[in-house]
């Protein structure tokens, strides 16, 4: 199901003081199955675009559509992109509620229809599915783990109801390393899956590892829509707008700046590293 | 001079009957003027410890003197925070007004600030940051890092020897992140104060005079920088990943190149590799 977003404005608070334009005319089109890195500083749209996009928040210009519907239109079924798309907010355990991690993950299909069988087996398949012991943490109180776990099971919740795209708002923020690694390793196995992946982050070096296209939002206007290997050439732009390049890709062009020939286009580690060892052997 | 004494300290969380430990005999003493970062997996005492000296958190059992103050006598709770600041995580969660000026005073009035001093120390305390001229506005109006400036300016205010960051910078995007460390480095340089950064940016850690790492409640690493963050047999067993120039060091060594140094940062990295030339 493609996601248009067809020059979509919007303004916050139209006609008052407090009047702030958070989109200015941003068109772009999201095909089934793609990964995307959304990047900008803070304030720079990307949340309210998110929102947008599954129908949280209606456009003040422009129009959006799902599936070749406009999802802002009258008679538009919303529960329809309900049940497609998943959202994970910044912090999504902070979302937990429930007495048992079960419960709390079943909570989103209690109206979905399925049956009783049904959304058991799609809650244990969404409690594995982010790596955890369905039987060791079922009947566990969701506030009892820990900030890893507890983030898991956020994400099992939104998982369960089987979304095919999900959206990601900094999704990696206030994990430890491992946590990290965990979870993008998740992402990438689901969009194998066929799971369309939009994922919000300041963490260009995960995005260079996972995504095959960036996005980059300046002050709510799109600046960057280019596969991943080209979102990162530019690296004086990107520095002027605050967006970082990643490990790798400043290393590349340190080394260029050095007058090694290093390719504009490397963003990821075991990429630049058959570099590093030729310039390390002298073999330029 | 020793301002953190802790000595055989633990913890223990209750939850519904059962206990977890969070903290498991910790030791070790941290000097005046020191610059800590402290490095661990998600539950692993991290945070626990820090609360313990600024005593948010009551030693339940061990030693710890913070600042020359026994952190187990209850009456001297207050005098430690007024020594001891913390900024946290969220810069949203940690204002009590919506007028900047008005949000720093609230730690100086709390300690008993006279009135007449209050403006010039809110006024210290924001230049101290680089935010002069912020008094009258609002902190929902600025940006992450503008945000947890005036977080840093509000401990400032109170001018505490030590300050803890418990992950600042995590929420912050890249110009954000490079605020708060380049004034966390003024504060340390300049205003020589003790620094204990907790942080899950193994790059921020370069930055410090020590490195602390956590595992399970448990002290399994304590040297400098260099020292720990190139040993990757401690990283590994503390579930850390090293700094990618580390990494690249090692990846290069079993290529057969062997740079003269372990890089820490990607321009040592860098300029260790155009030194070959």
């Amino acid at each position: 199901m493609p996601i248009e977003i067809n020059h979509v404005s919007y303004t916050y608070f139209p006609g008052t003081v407090f009047e702030a334009a958070a989109l200015r005319d941003v068109s772009l089109r999201i095909e089934d199955g793609e990964y995307i890195g959304i990047m900008g500083q803070t304030g720079c749209g990307k949340s309210t675009l998110i929102q947008l996009m599954v129908g949280l928040m209606v456009p003040s210009e422009g129009k959006i559509i799902v599936d070749g519907k406009d999802i802002n239109e009258r008679g538009y079924q919303r529960e329809e992109l309900r049940k497609k798309a998943g959202i994970v907010f910044q912090y999504p355990e902070v979302q937990l509620f429930e007495t048992t991690v079960e419960k709390d993950v079943a909570f989103g299909l209690k109206h979905s229809g399925l049956s009783k069988t049904e959304i058991a087996e799609n809650v244990r398949w969404a409690i594995e599915t982010v790596g955890l012991d369905f039987e060791k943490i079922c009947a566990e109180s969701p506030f009892s783990l820990s900030g890893g776990e507890k983030r898991r099971v956020a994400i099992a919740g939104i998982l369960a109801a089987k979304p095919k795209f999900l959206i990601l708002d900094e999704p990696i923020a206030g994990l430890d390393p491992k946590g990290r690694k965990d979870f993008l390793k998740l992402s990438g196995d689901l969009n194998a899956d066929g799971v369309t992946i939009i994922m919000v982050s300041h963490n260009a070096d995960a995005l260079a590892e996972y995504a095959q296209r960036v996005i980059i939002l300046d002050d709510g206007r799109l600046i960057m829509d280019a596969p991943v290997k080209e979102a990162f050439r530019d690296v004086e732009l990107l520095r002027d707008k605050g967006i970082g390049i990643g490990q790798a890709r400043e290393i590349a062009h340190l080394l260029t700046a050095c007058g090694y020939p290093v390719p504009e286009d490397t963003v990821r580690y075991k990429e630049l590293l058959p570099f590093l060892i030729g310039i390390g052997k002298g073999g330029d | 001079m020793i301002i953190i004494e802790a000595s055989d300290l633990f913890h223990s969380y209750e939850y519904e009957g059962s206990q977890s430990r969070s903290i498991d005999g910790i030791s070790l003493r941290i000097d005046q003027g020191e610059w800590i970062a402290i490095l661990g997996q998600n539950g692993s005492g991290k945070t626990t410890f820090a609360k313990h000296i600024n005593a948010l958190l009551s030693v339940q059992e061990g030693e710890l003197t913070v600042a020359g103050l026994d952190a187990k006598d209850p009456a001297n709770a207050w005098k430690i925070r007024q020594k001891c600041g913390m900024v946290f995580q969220d810069p949203n969660n940690q204002f009590v007004s919506s007028v900047i000026e008005e949000d720093i005073s609230f730690g100086l009035e709390n300690f008993d600030t006279p009135d007449n001093e209050i403006p010039e120390k809110v006024a210290k305390a924001l230049a101290l940051v680089g935010m002069d001229g912020f008094e009258k506005k609002s902190p929902h109006m600025l940006s992450g890092g503008q945000k947890q400036r005036i977080a840093i300016a509000g401990v400032m205010a109170v001018d505490p020897d030590i300050i803890l960051f418990d992950e600042a910078t995590t929420m912050l995007d890249p110009e954000g992140r490079q605020e708060v460390l380049s004034t966390i480095q003024r504060l340390h340089a300049e205003e020589g104060k003790t620094i204990i950064m907790i942080t899950h940016f193994i790059e921020e850690a370069v930055l410090a005079d020590r490195v602390l790492v956590f595992k399970q409640g448990l002290l399994v690493g304590d040297g400098a920088p260099g020292e720990i963050l190139s040993d990757l047999d401690l990283l590994d067993r503390a579930g850390l990943a090293p700094p990618l120039p580390v990494s690249a060091y090692y990846d290069l060594k079993k290529a057969g190149v062997i740079l003269p140094r372990c890089p820490l940062t990607i321009e040592d990295l860098v300029e260790a590799l155009c030194q070959l030339r």
